[in-house]
């Protein structure tokens, strides 16, 4: 076992764990810096399914809204997940703990282990050159890690339909899980109607294992996605922790929320750390691998460089929620089994006022707790949950996002009163969002119109910066960072995750952050004659 | 420690004050004579007796241990006699004469705040005679303010009717400073008075030291114990009469006695905090007691109300039990004022709902959002079809909701704006 200084890892979400494999396994000590304590327990082995919840089993309560009635607060404005699978204190405290100030940006981020992977969609797609920006990275030099990562996951989905290539053709990828009645018959009408140039419809690509790997099994179908999988068949980073921390070579160190990181290659990195206690941890290693999220892994690197007083971009995907109705499935069942994440997506190609495509997602409404269904409908509770009633058997719930250029939010370190460096994030959206969001909603209507779709009236809603979580762009490699992700006056800090992304583009980017991290890390660790 | 010895009778055993005071006595171990009308339901020894009756002098003694003190708590509030030959006067004398008869020197009398001299009510007058007759150095008067908690009886339960029947309430001196005290705190002073080894003084005021307007205390009534806000209109009191006497005759659940009326047009402010000292009495704070008394109930009401509304079913125990609990975390165990038609029809909660905005808990929408997360668990079919159902029932459904949701739009776009 090598006695040289550890690679010092600040995250253990997505990025964190999947730097930490390369760089353990080539035999490297490797020390993982952890703010929060213990993972988010597994939900129950023996919890029913979502139909025999909704209908009454003993229990039901403690399943769907969390024993400590976490699931009763307010969080419209966010994922229904962010609410359903997950306790108040996972996203409480984030932004204080990494002393960012937001306006206007609804920054989403947990100081837990496994980081928002405990609460992932799970949507996978690679990124090709134009998803990357055409400069920093390229397509080519993230190939091999897409595979690595992919294996290591559990990726299922379908190689043969018209978004297959979208998503990325290549990976190993295990077979589809079953589509719900309803998406199977959008896709069916899809499959029978002419073609359009400028929109696809196909199967999602999830990080949902339809095969188990390990301890985790494959997807039951439970239709509880939304609350945390109970088999584990969603990817989470957590699990990964797990397995790292079984190795000799790596330790954990939780409970310790960096607030300062420095170094250069002439000398060790450092990060500094607090504990809830107030005593303050200092942690050297050969480098420091910055995975705290994108907006806390900014602050870090910008506090490293004194980067003063001078805005940052941060780029964000703005994206629309929206409802459509299948009029033929109305009167059918809901059926007992189900997956609850995404089941079809599809790509829309936009050409005003920017070239450039959406990406879409549908999700099977029923799959989706009442609450999150009737958030913003201005009908009374009762009216709506008989609206729904009609409704759920022929109904879906949409999202769709923009590419990064819409957004136009930004961040500056700045130095406090109390002496400590904040940053200030301000979120806002470029000048042609509006016009963007006119177009795509258009091309939404028009195009599953064309299916026998119907999108619902006043259904289409946008989010607030922010609230879509995809997070990048802020210090871009090649152009702000090396292109290893390091600072260029502190090069013993690389940021290993989203904050170094050239491009925010329509897709979901938690794979390629992590391929990133991968390919990061193993150049690391080849950089050190390991292999 | 020793079991104490000391032996209390207490005459009016049955009533609002004199129940609680006889549960109290026992919990405390002591042991307690009690005499009342009918029989009180906390085990004591007792004898029947009333105001009118001859005093039974085997209740001072053939007990297990001598009566240290009388709590003299009973009161007749209907009379037919003159004031000067009320029953009040003449049993209560008698109840005097029979303790000084029998030795026993601690003798306690249930006063008010409103006795003395003239006062504008016969109870007042009558309470002043007989603490004019308390000439013994440990003959006592308890000058008791406004009794409040326990349940609704007596004055109590006509202040409860008062603040909850109805949205307007014409009053006079709404301005007049009351001094509210625990049931409670009532009785641990009467207890203490009857104990206290060197009585320095032979009145001792239980009332709240810091008084407040009568009708700021009947709006804390009003949105504690009812959940609603109400209006208080200055009146002169020749017209409160005549409305108390209007109300009197309908045939409403309501009773209000004119004589309790008197009793607070005519109620002065009396010097408490230093006999408060001198028993090591702090009642309680107002507003916390009446939350702490009324707020689970009425957060229980608030549950099955809402969750009644948003599912059209009687909802479970532990759905309420996570209402409640919601309510407690997330809205700091506030309840909304709440229509009292809506215990009885929960759909009245609808026009309440505000059609959009914030799904905080301080409005009804975000209230009825929550109870609609909680009743999910057991909406079932009527929500989640596991078999198909007709297109023209769904069809149905769906335009008759419709249409009384767009009827409903301009009532609840009123109706919901956020409470005060």
């Amino acid at each position: 076992m090598s006695t040289a200084p550890p690679v010092v890892i600040v995250g253990t979400g997505p990025a964190g764990v999947s730097a930490a494999f390369p760089l353990a396994q080539a035999g490297l000590p490797v020390c993982l810096v952890e703010a929060g304590g213990e993972s988010l327990p597994p939900p129950s082995a023996s919890r029913p399914s979502l139909s025999e919840l909704r209908h009454g089993v003993p229990d039901a309560l403690d399943y769907l809204i969390g024993r400590d009635l976490g699931g009763l607060r307010d969080m419209s404005r966010y994922s229904p997940k962010l609410r359903t699978a997950a306790s108040p204190s996972f996203v409480d405290g984030y932004a204080a703990a990494n002393r960012i100030d937001a306006t206007g940006f609804d920054l989403v981020g947990t100081t837990t282990p496994g980081g928002l992977s405990n609460i992932w969609g799970a949507v996978c797609s690679t990124f090709d050159d134009d998803d990357l920006g055409q400069c920093g990275l390229c397509a080519k030099d993230l190939a091999p890690s897409y595979r690595v990562v992919a294996e290591r996951i559990g990726i299922s989905g379908s190689l043969d339909d018209d978004m297959a290539s979208f998503h990325g053709i290549g990976l190993p990828t295990q077979p589809a899980v079953p589509l719900s009645p309803m998406a199977q018959s959008l896709l069916d009408r899809y499959d029978r109607t002419e073609k359009q140039a400028d929109f696809k419809l196909g199967r999602s690509r999830n990080a949902v294992l339809s095969q188990g790997i390990g301890t985790r099994k494959s997807c039951t179908q439970d239709n509880l996605c939304m609350w945390r999988c109970r088999h584990q068949a969603i990817y989470n980073a957590a699990n990964d922790l797990s397995d790292l921390e079984a190795m000799p070579n790596v330790t954990v160190l939780r409970n310790l929320t960096v607030r300062r990181v420095g170094g250069s290659s002439s000398e060790l990195g450092w990060a500094e750390g607090h504990r809830a206690d107030g005593s303050v941890v200092r942690v050297a290693g050969r480098r420091i691998l910055l995975a705290a999220g994108a907006i806390a892994s900014a602050r870090l690197a910008l506090e490293a460089i004194s980067r003063f007083d001078s805005p940052v971009p941060v780029v964000s995907a703005p994206a629309i929620a929206f409802a459509i109705l299948l009029p033929s499935r109305l009167g059918r069942a809901i059926p007992a089994q189900s997956f609850g994440l995404s089941q079809l997506s599809f790509r829309l190609d936009l050409h005003d006022p920017r070239p450039g495509y959406a990406l879409g997602l549908l999700y099977d409404a029923a799959s989706i707790s009442i609450a999150d269904l009737v958030a913003h409908m201005p009908l009374t509770r009762a009216g709506a949950a008989r609206v729904l009633a009609g409704l759920l058997p022929g109904l879906m719930i949409g999202l769709a996002y923009l590419p990064g250029e819409y957004s136009a939010s930004h961040a500056t370190l700045r130095k406090r009163a109390d002496g400590f460096a904040h940053l200030d994030l301000r979120g806002a959206y470029a000048p042609e969002h509006p016009a963007a969001i006119q177009h795509l909603a258009r091309g939404i209507r028009r195009h599953f119109a064309r299916l026998g779709a119907w999108v619902l009236p006043g259904s289409i809603s946008a989010y607030r910066p922010g609230a879509e979580v995809h997070y990048g762009g802020i210090l871009p490699l090649g152009k702000a960072t090396g292109s290893l992700g390091e600072m260029p006056d502190a090069d013993a800090i690389h940021i290993i995750d989203g904050a170094v992304l050239p491009r925010v583009p329509a897709k979901h980017h938690t794979l390629t952050i992590m391929a990133n991290a991968d390919r990061i890390g193993r150049a690391l660790a080849r950089r050190w004659g390991h292999a | 420690m020793t079991r104490p010895r000391d032996h209390l009778l207490i005459t009016g055993a049955n009533g609002y004050v004199g129940a609680r005071l006889l549960s109290m006595a026992l919990a405390d171990g002591y042991d307690v004579t009690a005499l009342s009308r009918t029989r009180p339901i906390a085990a004591s020894r007792w004898f029947r007796w009333s105001l009118t009756d001859p005093v039974p002098t085997e209740a001072f003694g053939s007990g297990t241990t001598p009566i240290t003190a009388i709590l003299h708590i009973a009161h007749q509030w209907e009379s037919d006699r003159p004031e000067d030959e009320d029953e009040n006067l003449a049993g209560s004398r008698a109840l005097l004469a029979a303790a000084r008869v029998a030795g026993i020197k601690r003798f306690v009398l249930a006063s008010s705040v409103s006795a003395r001299d003239g006062a504008l009510n016969r109870y007042g007058r009558v309470k002043w005679r007989l603490t004019q007759e308390l000439n013994g150095p440990e003959e006592l008067a308890a000058r008791i303010g406004m009794v409040y908690g326990g349940p609704r009886l007596g004055q109590w339960g006509a202040m409860c009717a008062l603040a909850g029947k109805l949205p307007v309430l014409p009053m006079v001196g709404a301005n007049k400073g009351v001094q509210p005290i625990h049931v409670d705190d009532v009785c641990r002073g009467l207890l203490r008075m009857a104990l206290i080894p060197h009585p320095d003084r032979p009145v001792y005021g239980l009332a709240a030291p810091c008084p407040i307007p009568f009708g700021h205390w009947l709006k804390l009534l009003a949105r504690h114990i009812h959940g609603s806000s109400l209006v208080i209109l200055s009146l002169p009191l020749s017209l409160v009469l005549l409305a108390v006497r209007i109300v009197n005759r309908l045939p409403l659940p309501i009773r209000v006695a004119e004589e309790r009326v008197m009793g607070l047009v005519g109620l002065p402010i009396i010097e408490t905090a230093a006999d408060l000292t001198a028993l090591g009495l702090a009642p309680r704070p107002l507003e916390p007691a009446l939350a702490s008394e009324f707020g689970r109930r009425r957060r229980l009401e608030e549950a099955r109300a809402a969750l009644a509304c948003v599912s059209g079913a009687r909802p479970r125990p532990s759905q309420i039990a996570a209402y409640c609990r919601g309510i407690e975390r997330h809205a700091n165990g506030t309840t909304l004022p709440m229509p009292r038609l809506a215990h009885r029809y929960p759909p009245l909660l609808r026009l309440f709902e505000p059609p959009f905005g914030s799904l905080d808990l301080g409005n009804w929408r975000g209230r009825l959002h929550m109870a609609l997360t909680i009743a999910e668990c057991s909406l079932g079919d009527t929500v989640f079809p596991t078999t198909p159902v007709s297109r023209f029932r769904v069809g149905l459904c769906l335009l008759s909701t419709i249409i009384t949701e767009c009827l409903s739009l301009p009532v609840r776009m009123i109706l919901g704006r956020r409470p005060k």
